[in-house]
C-alpha cells in the first residue's frame, strides 16, 4: 500500500499539444480515486505517467514521500490492468499469472503460493489450466487482475478495465473489483469514463475535461454540490437539465419565461448579483406536481423508473419519475421541482453559484 | 503447505517440460546422425537399407515429436514409447554404424574404408545421446505422471 502525491503535473508531448495541465491530488494510503471525463481529457495520460508508462513533462510524483518522477516505470512497485487485457495467448492462465515473477526470477513455489492465492480470490481456480481464449471476457479481465494481484505492488492502476464487457458481465465485475479493494486495501486509480462506475466504485472521484481538474471530491459531492456546470452535466444519468436564466429589475426569466423561483435561488442569485445564470435541475428532482407544464414528448419505462422527455420552458428536457407513468406524446403533465435540489451557475465562468 | 506438498500441487498446473525437452534433444541428436550418415556419399550405402534407414528416420521423428507434446502433460503412456524409441536407437547401432565400420568399397581399383574413425565414433555418439535422453525421459515421465495422478487420487479423497 501506498500513498501518492502529483504536484503540478503537466503533460507536453513533442508536438507542443498540452494534455495534462497542472494537476494536483494527494491520494491516500488504501484509497480508491477514479478518474473520470470524456474522451481525450487527459485521465489516461495521467494514469500512464503514474505508472511510468509516459513521462511527467513539469511537476513531480511522491509514492510514499520518495521522489519517482522519472523512476523508470519497473522499479515504481506499480501494477496496471488495461482494457484489452494484454493476456499471453499461448500461455496457460497459470503461466499469464505467473509470468511477471517468473520474470523477477522468484522462486518457483513462492510463484505457485501466490498464483494460487490470487486465483483463489478471483475464483479462477478452476480456470489455472486453460488458455485465454477458452475464457469469457470477464474471466479474462480477471486474470489480468490476478497477474496484478501476484506481484502484491503498492498500487494498482485500472485504465478502463470494463470497457471490452457488455453491461451484464460490466456490472458483476465492478462489483468484484470492489470487493478486491476492500479485501486488499491497497491504494487503487481507476480511469473510466463510465461515470455509473466511477460513482459507484469511487473514494473520490477526480473529474477531469480538457487536460484540467474540474473537481475532486466524493461520489456525492460531485452529484450534489457540482463545482461547476461542466460536473453538473457529465455526472448523472440522465443528465441535468440546464436552462437559461435572466434576472431583469427583479424578475427571473427561465428560457424567456417569467417564471417563480424558489427563495433560495433567488437569494443566491441576488447575492452573486449577476444577471445571467444557468438554473440546473436533475431529471430525478422533478416530481408530478402543478407549478409547471411538462409537453411529452417520449415516454420511457424501465420498469422501476420512468423517463418522461418534453419541453419544459420550451427547451427539450427529462424527467424521471418513480414507478411506472403511461404518459403519451403530446401529454401536458404538471410537475414541480425539488426545491433544495435546483442548481445555479454563473453563465459567464460556468461556476456554481447556489 | 510444505514443500513437497507445494512441489506436487505445482505439478497440476506446470507442463512436465524435462522429459518432453529430452525427446526433442533425442530428435536433434537423431538429426545430426542421420546427416553425419548421408555425408559419407559412396556405394557402400547405395542399397535398399538406406530407404529403410530414411523411413526409421523419419517414423523416428514423428513419434519423438508426438511423444514430446503428450508427455509435457503428463500422460505416462507415451512415456513407455520413448523408451520404445531409445531401444530402436540403440538397436541402430548395431545396423549402420558397427556394420560400415572397418567395412571396404572399391573405388577404382583401391579399396577405400566406408567410415572414418572418427566418423564411426561420432555417429555411435550421436545414437547413444539421442537414445539415453529417450530412455531417462520416458523414466521420468512415467515417474511423473505417476506421482501425479496418486496425488489427484488423494485430493479426490480428501
Amino acid at each position: 500500500m501506498a500513498s501518492l502525491s502529483l504536484q503540478h503535473i503537466d503533460k507536453i508531448y513533442d508536438n507542443n499539444v498540452q494534455a495534462v495541465y497542472d494537476f494536483n491530488m494527494d491520494i491516500n494510503d488504501g484509497e480508491f480515486i477514479v478518474l473520470v471525463g470524456p474522451s481525450g481529457c487527459g485521465k489516461s495520460t495521467t494514469l500512464r505517467m503514474v505508472a511510468g508508462l509516459e513521462d511527467i513533462s513539469n511537476g513531480t510524483l511522491l509514492i510514499d514521500g520518495k521522489d519517482c518522477t522519472r523512476l523508470p516505470a519497473k522499479d515504481r512497485d506499480i501494477a496496471m490492468v488495461f482494457q484489452n487485457y494484454a493476456l499471453y495467448g499461448h500461455m496457460t492462465i497459470y503461466e499469464n499469472m505467473a509470468f511477471s515473477l517468473m520474470l523477477a526470477k522468484e522462486d518457483k513455489y513462492v510463484i505457485h503460493e501466490k498464483v494460487m492465492a490470487a486465483a483463489e480470490i478471483l475464483g479462477l481456480t478452476a480456470q489455472l489450466n486453460k488458455k485465454p481464449n477458452q475464457l469469457s471476457g470477464g474471466q479474462r479481465q480477471r486474470v489480468a487482475m490476478g497477474r496484478a494481484i501476484v506481484r502484491n505492488p503498492k498500487v494498482f492502476l485500472f485504465d478502463e478495465p470494463l470497457s471490452n464487457l457488455d453491461a451484464k458481465l460490466r456490472g458483476s465485475t465492478r462489483r468484484e473489483i470492489k470487493l478486491l479493494h476492500k479485501r486488499l486495501g491497497t491504494t487503487m486509480i481507476y480511469v473510466t469514463h463510465d461515470q455509473t462506475e466511477a460513482l459507484t466504485l469511487a473514494d473520490r472521484i477526480v473529474c477531469m475535461s480538457m487536460g484540467h481538474v474540474q473537481q475532486i471530491g466524493t461520489p456525492l459531492e460531485l452529484y450534489d454540490h457540482p463545482k461547476n456546470l461542466f460536473v453538473a452535466s457529465f455526472i448523472g444519468l440522465p443528465p441535468m437539465n440546464l436552462f437559461s436564466l435572466k434576472v431583469e429589475d427583479g424578475k427571473y426569466f427561465v428560457e424567456g419565461v417569467e417564471t417563480k423561483l424558489p427563495d433560495r435561488v433567488v437569494k443566491a442569485a441576488e447575492k452573486a448579483g449577476k444577471d445571467n445564470y444557468i438554473l440546473g435541475i436533475r431529471p430525478e428532482d422533478i416530481h408530478p406536481g402543478n407549478d409547471f407544464e411538462l409537453d411529452v414528448n417520449l415516454n420511457e419505462n424501465t420498469g422501476h423508473f420512468t423517463l418522461t422527455h418534453g419541453k419544459l420552458f420550451g427547451k427539450t428536457s427529462c424527467a424521471k419519475f418513480r414507478d411506472w407513468k403511461n404518459y403519451q406524446p403530446g401529454d401536458k403533465v404538471g410537475v414541480s421541482f425539488d426545491e433544495e435540489r435546483v442548481h445555479l451557475f454563473d453563465a459567464e465562468t460556468t461556476e456554481a453559484v447556489l | 503447505m510444505d514443500k513437497e506438498k507445494l512441489k506436487l500441487d505445482r505439478m497440476r498446473y506446470v507442463n512436465d517440460s524435462v522429459p518432453s525437452l529430452f525427446a526433442i534433444l533425442a530428435i536433434v541428436f537423431d538429426v545430426l546422425y542421420f546427416v553425419l550418415i548421408y555425408k559419407i556419399n559412396n556405394e557402400y550405402f547405395y542399397t535398399y537399407m538406406i530407404g529403410i534407414s530414411i523411413v526409421v528416420n523419419l517414423l523416428f521423428m514423428l513419434f519423438g515429436f508426438w511423444c514430446s507434446i503428450e508427455v509435457k502433460n503428463y500422460h505416462g503412456k507415451f512415456g513407455y514409447v520413448m523408451i520404445l524409441l531409445g531401444l530402436v536407437q540403440l538397436f541402430r547401432i548395431f545396423v549402420y554404424p558397427m556394420n560400415a565400420h572397418n567395412a571396404t568399397y572399391l573405388q577404382g581399383e583401391l579399396l577405400v574404408p566406408v567410415m572414418s574413425n572418427g566418423q564411426f565414433t561420432q555417429s555411435i555418439i550421436y545414437l547413444l545421446a539421442s537414445a539415453a535422453l529417450m530412455i531417462v525421459g520416458g523414466l521420468m515421465s512415467i515417474r511423473n505422471s505417476r506421482t501425479l495422478q496418486n496425488y489427484l487420487n488423494s485430493l479426490e479423497k480428501n
